[in-house]
Formats: C-alpha cells, sequence, structure tokens
C-alpha cells in the first residue's frame, strides 16, 4: 500500500511534466528538451520564495506558474519559433537552452562572477521547508499514507481537470486542437497558430513548473535535477500517445506504479531500468501509443 | 578553385597539422589534444550515421562506453596486483567466495577473456557492433524512425549507465576502472603523454576518416542518402532500407567503441559518466559545429569546441560561464549554421565573386544542351506573361 | 480529343497475365477499402483504372506495391505469389510505382536520382565499395533523354517543377527495368502541354512495357487506352473499352452526374 502510494505520487509529478510536453510536442511537434528544467525552475522559485519573501509553498503554486511560463514563452519566441519543422534541431537547441539555464542557477545567474552570491542559487543542494499539516501522515486502510504524497495527488488531479476545462471547454482550447490537427487549416480559417503555439508553450512550462514546487517538498533541489525528469516524461507522452490527455494520464499512472514497484521489489536503479525497458517495447510495438486504437 | 578541391587541399592540411603538433606541444598538451582527437572520431562516427543517413543517435555514448570499458577490463587485469582477481572485485566480495575470476562475484566470469588485451581490444569494437546490431534489428525492422530512434537510443544509453552503476561487483560500479596498465603491444608501450599513444590516435583517426570517406562518397554513401531524402521511394526502387539503416548504424558504433577504446588508453579511466546522456548530445553539437554531413567537418568541430572548452577551465573567469557559451552555440549553430563550419566553407569557395565564371559555364552548358521540357516550361510561361 | 491513332499492339501481347490478383480485399476498421478484386494485366498492355475519389484505386495501387498488406487474397506476378513479401523484394521482382505526389530524392541530383534507380545491385554488401561515376551511363542518357531531363541531369531535384519531377519519377520507375510499372495519375498538376506530353511518353511506354494507370481525366484515358477497368466502391464494376464503359448501365448508374464521365 505504502508502495501503491509511492508510486501515484511519482506518478502525479511524472503526469504533470509530461502533460506539459505532450501539449507542446501534440499542438507543435516539438520536443523540448528544457522541460526538464522549467522543473528545476519551479522548484528554484520555491526556494527563493520561501527563503527571501515569506511564501509558503500553497502560494509558491501560482508564483512557479507565472515564472516557468514566461521562461517558456520567452524560449518559444526566441528559439523554437524558428525551427518549426525541424524536429532533431529543436532536440539540440533546447537541450542547448537547458545547458544554459542549469548554469544561469550555479552562477547566481551571472551575479556570481561579481562575487554576489544570492542565498539558496549556486550549486549546493537546496531544501524547501514543508508546512507541518502536510508532514503528517494519515491511517487509511491500515497503511501510513503521507499528507505530503497525498497532496501531490490531489494537485496534479487538479491540474488535469483544469487542464481538460481548458482544452475542451474554452476557445483556446479549440484553437490549440485545432492546430494541433491541421495547422495549415486553421490558420487558413483565422486561428493565429502562433499566438496558440506561444501561448501552449507557455501554459506546458508552467505546469512542469508546478510539478516543480512539488518535487522540492520531498526531493533535494539542485540544478540538474530537471534531466532526468525530460526523458520520463516523453517516455510517458509517447506511451500513452500523443496528444491523449487520458493516455497521458494513464500511462503517468501506469509507469509511476512500475517504477514504484520494481523500485521496492529490488532497487531503484533497476525500477528505471524496468521503466525504460517498458517504454523501449512500447515505443517499438506500439509507436502510436498504448491507449490509441489504430485509425486512418 | 572548386570545392573538391578545396575540399582535399583542407583534408591534407589537417592532416598534416595532426601529425606536427606533438613536434610543439608539451606532453600536457599532447595528451590533451590526444583526447581531442578521441572526441573527433566519435563525431566522425555521428557524422556518418546523422549527417549521412539521418540516423540522429543519441545513445552514441552507450557505444563509446562500452568500448572503453572493454580495453579498460583488460588493462586493468594487466596490472600485477589484479591478478588474479581485481582489486575492485576483492573489495566487494561475499567474505568466504572463491577467490577467482571464475566466481568471486556474481557474474565475474565475464572477466576471463579478457585476460588478453588482444581480446579486450577486438571486444571494444565488436561488442557496441553487436549491441547496436541487436538495437538496431528491432528498431529498424519496426520501422522506428526520426525522433523516436533518438529517444530510444538516448533510454539505451542511460538504461547501459543505471546497470554498470548499479553492478559495483562487476563494474567497479560509480568509479568505473581506473589504476589501469599501459597499454602495450608487442613490447611497444603506448605512453598517454609521449607522442607513442598520441600517434595511435592520430593514425587511427586519419585511417578511420580516410575509409569512411572512401566509403561515403562511394554507391553506398548514394544510397544512404537516398534513404535519408525518401525512405519509401528507396524501398520501391528495391532497397532493403532496414539493412542500409542497420548497417551504417553499427559502423557508426563501431567507430564509436574504437574511440572508446582510444580514450582507455589516453586517459587510463573508464567510467560510467562515459555513457551519460550529456556526453552523447554534445558528441551530437561537436559533429553539428563542424558540420554534420562533412567528415572533417565534424572532426575539426569536435577539436574546436574541447580545445575551447579546455581553455574557459582553465580560467577563473571563464570556467563558470564556458557551459552558458557551449549551450548558446548549441542554439546558435541549429538556428544560424545548419550545415556548421563545413558549410560556411563550402560557401566562402562558392562565394559570389566567383559565381560569375560558374554561374556562366552553367548557362552555356545549358544552351548546349536544349532540353525540352525546360523549353516547353519556359514556352509555357512566356505564353502565360503574354 | 480521342483521335490519337496507336499502332496495333496485338502481335507484341502474349495472353498469359503478367500480373493477377485473386479475391484482392482490404479492410480499415472493418470498412472494405478494396474488396474482392480480381485483377489480370497481359504483358505490354495499357491498363487505367478510373473510379470516383474514394473508389480504393490508390488503395489497389498500394496492395500491389506492398505499401498496404491485403487482409484476404493473393497477387501474383508471373509465377510468383508476391503477396506479403515486403515493398523492396516486390520492387526487386518488378513492380515500379509511380506516385501521385512526386517522391523523388529532393536534394541530389537528377543524375544521382537515376543511379540510385537504375542501380540493380541493391544489396549493402554488393554496394560497400562499388564506386559512382560522375557521368551517366548510356541507359541513364537514354531514360533521361526520354523523359526529356537530359539538359538538367546536373540540377537538383528540389530545382525541378513540378511537371518535371513528374517525369523524374517516371524516369526512376523506368530506370527499375520493371516488368510492371504502376502510375499513380501521372498527369496530376501538369499543364496542358505537360500533360499532352505525358501521354505520348504513355503511348511510347506500351508495348514496350505493362503500364496500370489511374487516372481521373476521361479525356486523357480515351487518348492512351483500350482496356480499361471501372472501380466503384473498392470494387470492380466493369471492364472493357472506353465505348463500352461508357454504355454500360452499372456504370452509368454509378456515376450518374458526375463529371468524370458525362462531360469527358
Amino acid at each position: 500500500m505504502e508502495t501503491f502510494v509511492i508510486g501515484l505520487s511519482i506518478a502525479s509529478i511524472l503526469f504533470m511534466v509530461a502533460l506539459g510536453l505532450a501539449i507542446i510536442y501534440g499542438t507543435m511537434n516539438v520536443i523540448n528538451l528544457a522541460h526538464g528544467e522549467m522543473v528545476m525552475i519551479g522548484a528554484y522559485t520555491t526556494v527563493l520564495a520561501t527563503k527571501h519573501l515569506g511564501f509558503n509553498i500553497y502560494l509558491c503554486l501560482p508564483l512557479a506558474f507565472l515564472v516557468t511560463a514566461t521562461f517558456g514563452l520567452i524560449i518559444e519566441r526566441t528559439v523554437v519559433r524558428r525551427l518549426y519543422g525541424r524536429l532533431l534541431d529543436t532536440l539540440l537547441a533546447t537541450w542547448g537552452i537547458a545547458l544554459i539555464l542549469q548554469q544561469l542557477i550555479r552562477i547566481h545567474f551571472g551575479l556570481g562572477l561579481f562575487g554576489v552570491e544570492i542565498d539558496g542559487l549556486g550549486s549546493d543542494l537546496q531544501n524547501v521547508p514543508v508546512p507541518a499539516e502536510l508532514q503528517q501522515a494519515i491511517q487509511l486502510f491500515g497503511a501510513n499514507i503521507p499528507v505530503y504524497r497525498a497532496f501531490v495527488f490531489v494537485t496534479a488531479l487538479a491540474l488535469g481537470a483544469i487542464t481538460w476545462l481548458l482544452m475542451f471547454r474554452t476557445r483556446f482550447g479549440s484553437q490549440l486542437r485545432a492546430v494541433s490537427v491541421a495547422r495549415n487549416t486553421a490558420a487558413a480559417c483565422g486561428i493565429n497558430d502562433k499566438r496558440v503555439n506561444m501561448l501552449a508553450f507557455a501554459y506546458g512550462s508552467g505546469l512542469a513548473g508546478i510539478a516543480g514546487v512539488l518535487v522540492s517538498g520531498f526531493k533535494t533541489v539542485s540544478p540538474d535535477m530537471g534531466t532526468p525528469y525530460v526523458v520520463d516524461a516523453f517516455l510517458v507522452v509517447v506511451a500513452g500517445g500523443v496528444g491523449h490527455l487520458l493516455g497521458t494520464f494513464a500511462s503517468a499512472g501506469i509507469l509511476g506504479e512500475v517504477q514504484s514497484f520494481v523500485a521496492t521489489w529490488a532497487n531503484d536503479v533497476y525500477g528505471r531500468t524496468v521503466l525504460f525497458a517498458v517504454v523501449i517495447f512500447i515505443l517499438l510495438f506500439k509507436p502510436q501509443g498504448l491507449f490509441v486504437t489504430k485509425s486512418r | 578553385m572548386t570545392y573538391r578541391t578545396a575540399s582535399i587541399i583542407a583534408y591534407i592540411a589537417f592532416f598534416a597539422v595532426v601529425l606536427a603538433l606533438p613536434l610543439v606541444l608539451n606532453s600536457f598538451w599532447t595528451n590533451r589534444v590526444a583526447i581531442y582527437l578521441v572526441y573527433s572520431i566519435c563525431a566522425i562516427g555521428i557524422s556518418m550515421s546523422w549527417g549521412y543517413a539521418g540516423i540522429l543517435s543519441l545513445g552514441q555514448g552507450l557505444f563509446f562506453g562500452m568500448g572503453a570499458y572493454m580495453l579498460a577490463m583488460s588493462l586493468t587485469l594487466a596490472v600485477p596486483e589484479n591478478n588474479p582477481v581485481p582489486q575492485l572485485m576483492l573489495l566487494n566480495m561475499e567474505p568466504n567466495a572463491v577467490r577467482d575470476l571464475c566466481c568471486v562475484t556474481t557474474g565475474s566470469f565475464l572477466w576471463i577473456p579478457f585476460r588478453s588485451v588482444a581480446v579486450g581490444m577486438i571486444a571494444g569494437i565488436v561488442v557496441p557492433c553487436i549491441l547496436a546490431a541487436a538495437i538496431g534489428y528491432v528498431m529498424f525492422k519496426r520501422r522506428t524512425t526520426g525522433v523516436y530512434v533518438s529517444i530510444i537510443t538516448l533510454a539505451f544509453a542511460v538504461i547501459g549507465q543505471l546497470l554498470i552503476i548499479n553492478n559495483q561487483p562487476l563494474t567497479g560500479g560509480f568509479n568505473g576502472l581506473a589504476d589501469l596498465a599501459l597499454l602495450e603491444i608487442g613490447g611497444f608501450e603506448f605512453d598517454p603523454y609521449g607522442p607513442s599513444a598520441y600517434y595511435a590516435v592520430a593514425l587511427t583517426l586519419i585511417a578511420v576518416i580516410l575509409l569512411a570517406r572512401y566509403m561515403l562518397t562511394g554507391r553506398i554513401g548514394q544510397v544512404l542518402k537516398a534513404i535519408r531524402e525518401d525512405e519509401a521511394r528507396a524501398r520501391y526502387l528495391g532497397y532493403d532500407v532496414e539493412n542500409y539503416k542497420l548497417f551504417i548504424f553499427c559502423v557508426s558504433a563501431g567507430v564509436a567503441g574504437l574511440a572508446g577504446m582510444l580514450f582507455t588508453v589516453t586517459s587510463e579511466f573508464a567510467t560510467p559518466s562515459l555513457m551519460a546522456t550529456s556526453l552523447s548530445i554534445s558528441m551530437v553539437i561537436w559533429a553539428a559545429t563542424g558540420g554534420r554531413a562533412s567528415l572533417l567537418g565534424a572532426c575539426i568541430g569536435a577539436l574546436i569546441v574541447n580545445f575551447v572548452g579546455s581553455l574557459a577551465s582553465e580560467s577563473a573567469t571563464f570556467q563558470p560561464v564556458w557551459p552558458i557559451i557551449l549551450g548558446l552555440l548549441f542554439v546558435v549553430v541549429v538556428l544560424f549554421m545548419p550545415n556548421g563550419i563545413a558549410g560556411i566553407f563550402k560557401a566562402f569557395i562558392d562565394r559570389p565573386g566567383k559565381a560569375e565564371r560558374l554561374g556562366g559555364a552553367k548557362l552555356s552548358g545549358k544552351t548546349e544542351r536544349p532540353d525540352k521540357a525546360d523549353l516547353l516550361v519556359k514556352s509555357e510561361l512566356s505564353a502565360r506573361e503574354a | 480529343m480521342n483521335a490519337v491513332h496507336r499502332p496495333s499492339q496485338a502481335g507484341a501481347v502474349s495472353t498469359a497475365p503478367i500480373l493477377r490478383t485473386q479475391n484482392l480485399t482490404v479492410r480499415f476498421d472493418e470498412f472494405p477499402a478494396v474488396r474482392d478484386v480480381d485483377l489480370s494485366i497481359a504483358d505490354g498492355e495499357l491498363r487505367v483504372i478510373i473510379g470516383a475519389n474514394g473508389a480504393g484505386k490508390s488503395t489497389l495501387l498500394d496492395l500491389l506495391c506492398g505499401k498496404t498488406l491485403p487482409s484476404e487474397g493473393e497477387i501474383w506476378l508471373r509465377d510468383r505469389n508476391i503477396t506479403g513479401i515486403g515493398e523492396a523484394a516486390i520492387a526487386r521482382s518488378g513492380v515500379g510505382r509511380k506516385f501521385q505526389t512526386p517522391t523523388v530524392f529532393k536534394d541530389m541530383t537528377v543524375l544521382e536520382n537515376l543511379q540510385v534507380a537504375s542501380n540493380r545491385r541493391v544489396r549493402v554488401f554488393e554496394n560497400l565499395f562499388e564506386r559512382v561515376k560522375g557521368r551517366p551511363s548510356d541507359k541513364e542518357v537514354a531514360v533521361a533523354e526520354r523523359t526529356g531531363l537530359l539538359g538538367s541531369m546536373k540540377r537538383k531535384a528540389s530545382e525541378l517543377s513540378h511537371g518535371q519531377l513528374q517525369w523524374l519519377e517516371l524516369a526512376m520507375v523506368l530506370s527499375q527495368e520493371p516488368k510492371i510499372i504502376l502510375l499513380d495519375e501521372p498527369a496530376a498538376g501538369m499543364t496542358a502541354a505537360e500533360t499532352d506530353k505525358t501521354a505520348e511518353l504513355l503511348l511510347d511506354l506500351a508495348g514496350g512495357h505493362t503500364v496500370l494507370v489511374i487516372e481521373h481525366d476521361m479525356a486523357f484515358v480515351r487518348r492512351i487506352c483500350r482496356t480499361i477497368t471501372v472501380m466503384h466502391q473498392g470494387a470492380v464494376l466493369a471492364e472493357g473499352t472506353a465505348e463500352e464503359i461508357e454504355r454500360n448501365p452499372a456504370v452509368i448508374e454509378a456515376y450518374l452526374g458526375s463529371a468524370t464521365l458525362s462531360h469527358a
């Protein structure tokens, strides 16, 4: 049961990161390798806001969303926009951006060069204080459930629901879906597809930022913490089927649980190994995703 | 001067510089440059599969690392203290295990063939090739293409790295294999800080470039390029696209394995970090900086990036900004110079000042052999204008 | 428009079918795109398949060249069952396919395109140490001349006009020396002059080659063809000469009011 709950929280984080990536990949067919850095920036936003502004973790959620969405917006406008249709090249360019962002944190946004250091940045590991009410555990079916893990899960569900509403109940959502299905037709119908791209990129980055806040509550924060997430999240997206919200949700759940159970049964490394192996198999044998029925 | 002549001159000049460098370098820099040349070999491997066949592997580090480990295993056993059983296994074995390579730790029997350095050297190429063949066979038979190939290879490299870190009693774990013997062939010792190892690397590099160029300027290069352009068309012309991709993927892996072995020779260690995602992606960017579809370009790209990187890490001011410069380089290369340094070189050779002569030749060529279809189109156009 | 006269091909045509399909059927999500097609093409024949959009014409060609796997049925090339042996093997056994939107190697010159196509030693190790010639072989010159590309040999395919691209793809298919050529709307997107030239080219091919053409334009069809196969909703509706087809009540019923036939 504990394993299941841990799996659930891994899955929740994966889901939030993957959801953003799925929107970006689904809409503009771009793989943002700097997506993991959005998680990292979300985590550092939390570190800085709790240290310097006295924010608690709840307030950090919207703040991190705004901060990372802004980063996403800038990345889209300056780099990604010029690379549409060159998928492999975007991989490289966004990896470059990832390197830059990591190093900016390490050198205190460059101030470190002039001897100015900001508490909370740099290469060291950081920790974020978690409010007392989230540190407790509740009893459920005879198992100890850490409240924080439950909080992560609920937040992920809520974000999933908001995203669903946004995609299927708003004008922006229908434009987004139109662009991802048939960009040129959508543009010909008067949809400003560049604007849709930009906002989708920002929104996707924002989701990763929120995931970053939540991660910071149970993992140490460091400049290179984001890298593993982007690969995992991409695997989730592909396994779930590109452009399928529910698929992403389900595959995040499955992959999170697989990782958690194998990790308890053997160790962390095997957990990840099995996760990767599972996904490689999915990519090879069902590249359109697990939950997509074949259509023509 | 045509582009062809210019590039031949460039090749010769490059070889001359590479061969002459040890004459002016001290032992520290001889070693450094030898390592950069190893990276150049990696970049050539990338250029072969990515530049020519459009297969972007982000797991090239896996093959590089495998090559490095294969030779490092042999060189570990070549140290007297590591016989009959390497120190790293003694540290990790069960207290009452038999002190023999067959069974001191789980899987330690895998080391037995590596008592022979020759086996290590052959395995350094063959094992990456076999691994690539297995991965590639499944990938290409399933018709996996584009970014999926990149992600699958990346995932395999991550698995490889995790497995090596996790099997400490067998692989040395996170610390890898260090304190190696020097490579010795027929009584000749390769000193990583002397010209011997340097020339081993340099001559291998030159041989790899020449062989790769011979192959890729030939028929197989043409077919690979065709596959890169339009896989389906190549199939409908009767080519077994999968086999071609598998072939170049394996060759590229073998080249990476060879580079890995030379890395062991020049830096005297092998660690899991050789399989890190970041190194694999860096290899791609070296090739991209130099020019992905140019073997020499890729090679020079690797040299320049690593050389500048190393200069930067020497300086207290530049060391912290170097990763940022590197990141910017990724972005700038991809955005503004998709054909890398080689592309700039080509543009310079074909620069506008010469276009008159070349363009004139082209035109006169056309009038000599009037083209029915061209004329038809032209008359069409003039009819429309009228 | 239908006044082009052809020399009789009767002498050159042998009666044994070069391509034969049996009961050929493919379903997508239970929807039968092609049903129970029994086709028989004689050696040296120029056959045209017509039919409305969605009648299954292109899917039929996809089945013949291996792009799509049939759900049922078999395809025979002379005495060889080529069902499901893979696109490359089908191509090697003698089926050449030209697509509606030309697929050529855009970043390569016309000559290089032809070289790749005319190279019949297709295995990896046969090509490992083969050199590439800078000049076209006689065969490549001949095929380029036939398709009007001789003057463009050194140009990149990406610099060609749309009509030239169509011809280049046709030239590549010809270089492949196939037993049967499958053409999907060879005149699509061509100007009137280009269409004329394409019709000439097809007539020129007929007799020497076996050709299976999909076409929409009845005027074009009448010029080039004797036997027409009409497809409707995935099945063969009728087969015969242009006159027979236009008088066939089933065809008239299926295409009543259809511009394709009535205004042709």
